[in-house]
C-alpha cells in the first residue's frame, strides 16, 4: 500500500513539472500531495514509535534516537519535511522552491520494499574500496589530461578552453565517449587528445567492470544460499 | 645520536610508518591543495582575485616540498639499499620517485636562471607533476601500477594491434577521402585523427567521411574496430580484478592464526620468523 502511495507521489512530482498538467489539475495534485504527507507523516511517528521492539533500537530515548538517524528514517523525515517548512515559513519562495527537490527523496523510500535496490546496495557496499579505487583513479587521470590538454589548446581556442575546469568538462564528455561537439583542434592537442582517448575510455570503464563482477559475485553467494538451505531443509526431512 | 635523528626522519619520511602518522596526511593534504591550485589559478576571475594568496601557496609549498626533499636526500643512506654516502645517494636520485620529487619544485627555481616569459609558462604545467608525488601515498595508485605491471604484455600488445587497425584504416580513409575532402583528410596522421574518435565511438562529429567508398570502409573499420578498442578495457578489469582478489586474500591471510603457536601468519611471513612448534612431520 505505501508501497503504491510512493510510486503514485513520484509520478505527480515527475508530471507536476509538465506546465499544462499542472495548471489543468492544480488542484488535484495539491490534494494528492497533501493526503500523502500526511500518511508518510503517521507511518513516520508509528515507525518511531514501534521501534524500541527491535532489541537493537531498545532503549526508549537513544535507541529512537539511533533509530531515526538511520539512513532509511532519514530519508523518511526528508520526504515529510519540505511540506512542514513551507508550512512554518508560508513567505520565503526561494526555500519553497529549493526544497521541493526533496520531493525527490520519496523515490528512495522505495528500497526499503525493493529487493533488487537493495541488491544494488549490497554490491556497492560490497565493493566499496575497489569503487574508490577506481575513482580516485579516474579523477587522477582526468585532472592530469585537463591540464595537458589546456595548455595545448588554450592558446588556439581560448573561448572552448578558457581554464583547467573547462577542460575537465571536455575530459569527462570525452571519456565517457559522449564527445559533443568540442574538440582539440591544433596538431599536437590531437596527438595527446588521442592517447587520452585511448587510455581513458579504459579507466572511466573500470566502475562498470567492477560493479559487474560485483554483482555476479553477489548473485552466485544469493544462489549458493538458497542452495544450501534447500539440501538442509531436505536433510532434515519432514 | 646523529645517526638516531636520521633513521627518525628516516621513518618519518616514509609513508605508511606508525611515524609518519601525521606527516603522510599533511602532505597529502598539500599535494591535493597544490594540484586545485594550479586547477584553479587557470580561471581568471578566481587567479585575478586572489593572485597574491595563490603565489604565498605556492611559495610555502615549494619551501615545504623542498625541505622534504633535501631530508630524503639526506637520510636515505640508512636503507640499506642506498648506503653509500655518495654512490648510495646518487642512486636514489635517480630513482622515479625521487625523479618526481624534484620535477615536482624544479619549475619553481628555473624562472631565477632563465628570464623567458614563455618558458616559464609551460614549466607551470610541470607543477602538476606533484600530483605523482601522491603515488608514494595513496594505496589506489599503486593498485593501479600493480595492475598495469601484471598486464603489461596483454596491454602491450592490444596497443600495437589496435596501433596496425589504426593506421591500416587511416591509410584507407585518406586514399577513399582526400580528394573529396583535401582540407579533413590532408594527411594520413591526421585521418588517424578520424579513426581514434570514431573508433573509440567518442564520434566528435568534426571529420567524417563524404564519399561511398569513405562510408563504406568507415562502416566495415568501424565495426571491426569497436570491439578491439574495447579489449584493454577488459583486460584492465579482469587485472583489476585479479590484484583485488589477491589483496582480499593477504588480508584474510592476515587475519589467520597459525594453529600450533597461534601467531598470525601474516607476522610469521614478514619478521616473526618461522613457527617453531611444528609437530614432526609423519
Amino acid at each position: 500500500m505505501t508501497l503504491v502511495l510512493v510510486v503514485l507521489n513520484v509520478t505527480a512530482v515527475v508530471l507536476e513539472t509538465v506546465e499544462s498538467l499542472y495548471l489543468a489539475h492544480k488542484v488535484l495534485f495539491q490534494y494528492f500531495a497533501d493526503v500523502s504527507v500526511a500518511i508518510f507523516t503517521i507511518e513516520y511517528i508509528l515507525r518511531l514509535w514501534s521501534c524500541d521492539l527491535d532489541p537493537k533500537y531498545r532503549h526508549p530515548f537513544l535507541g529512537r534516537l539511533r533509530f531515526a538517524l538511520t539512513p532509511l528514517s532519514l530519508i523518511d523525515l526528508l520526504v515529510i519535511l519540505p511540506t512542514y517548512a513551507v508550512l512554518a515559513f508560508p513567505t520565503d519562495h526561494k526555500l519553497l522552491r529549493s526544497l521541493r527537490v526533496l520531493w525527490t527523496f520519496r523515490l528512495l523510500k522505495l528500497s526499503r520494499y525493493s529487493d533488487s535496490l537493495q541488491t544494488i546496495m549490497d554490491v556497492i557496499r560490497a565493493q566499496q574500496r575497489e569503487l574508490a579505487m577506481s575513482f580516485s583513479a579516474i579523477i587522477f587521470f582526468m585532472v592530469l589530461s585537463s591540464t595537458v590538454i589546456y595548455f595545448l589548446e588554450h592558446e588556439a581556442q581560448p573561448q572552448r578552453f578558457p581554464d583547467i575546469p573547462a577542460t575537465m568538462w571536455w575530459a569527462v564528455l570525452t571519456m565517457t565517449t559522449v564527445g559533443e561537439n568540442f574538440y582539440p583542434i591544433t596538431p599536437l592537442g590531437k596527438l595527446v587528445g588521442g592517447l587520452i582517448i585511448i587510455l581513458g575510455v579504459a579507466t572511466f570503464a573500470l566502475p562498470t567492470s567492477i560493479l559487474t563482477s560485483g554483482f555476479v559475485e553477489e548473485l552466485e553467494r544469493r544462489r549458493e544460499e538458497k542452495e544450501a538451505a534447500a539440501k538442509e531443509s531436505l536433510e532434515k526431512g519432514p | 645520536m646523529k645517526q638516531d635523528l636520521k633513521t627518525r626522519i628516516y621513518g618519518v619520511l616514509e609513508p605508511g610508518d606508525e611515524d609518519s602518522k601525521y606527516f603522510d596526511p599533511f602532505i597529502m593534504g598539500l599535494i591535493v591543495l597544490n594540484v586545485a591550485a594550479v586547477v584553479l589559478e587557470t580561471v581568471q576571475s578566481i587567479y585575478s582575485a586572489y593572485a597574491p594568496l595563490f603565489y604565498a601557496f605556492d611559495v610555502f609549498s615549494v619551501a615545504v616540498f623542498t625541505v622534504e626533499y633535501i631530508l630524503r636526500v639526506w637520510s636515505c643512506t640508512v636503507n640499506p639499499r642506498f648506503k653509500d654516502p655518495v654512490r648510495g645517494r646518487l642512486q636514489f636520485l635517480v630513482t622515479p620517485l625521487a625523479l618526481v620529487d624534484i620535477i615536482a619544485v624544479l619549475p619553481f627555481y628555473l624562472p631565477i636562471f632563465f628570464l623567458d616569459l614563455r618558458f616559464m609558462r609551460a614549466m607551470r604545467l610541470f607543477r602538476l607533476f606533484r600530483v605523482l608525488k601522491l603515488a608514494r601515498y595513496s594505496e589506489a595508485l599503486q593498485t593501479f601500477v600493480d595492475v598495469l605491471r601484471l598486464k603489461k604484455e596483454e596491454i602491450l600488445l592490444m596497443f600495437f594491434a589496435i596501433m596496425i587497425l589504426l593506421v591500416v584504416s587511416s591509410s584507407l580513409m585518406y586514399e577513399a577521402e582526400n580528394a573529396a575532402q583535401p582540407e579533413a583528410f590532408s594527411s594520413i596522421p591526421v585521418a588517424m585523427w578520424w579513426g581514434i574518435v570514431t573508433l573509440a565511438t567518442v564520434g566528435y562529429g568534426d571529420v567524417y567521411p563524404i564519399t561511398l567508398w569513405g562510408k563504406l570502409i568507415g562502416s566495415i573499420v568501424v565495426i571491426l574496430g569497436i570491439g578491439l578498442f574495447a579489449l584493454p578495457t577488459g583486460v584492465l578489469a579482469s587485472g583489476f580484478a585479479e590484484v583485488l582478489a589477491k589483496r582480499k586474500e593477504d588480508r584474510k591471510m592476515q587475519k589467520l592464526r597459525c594453529p600450533h603457536c597461534g601467531r598470525y601468519i601474516g607476522d610469521l611471513a614478514s619478521s616473526a620468523g618461522p613457527c617453531d612448534e611444528r609437530p614432526e612431520e609423519k
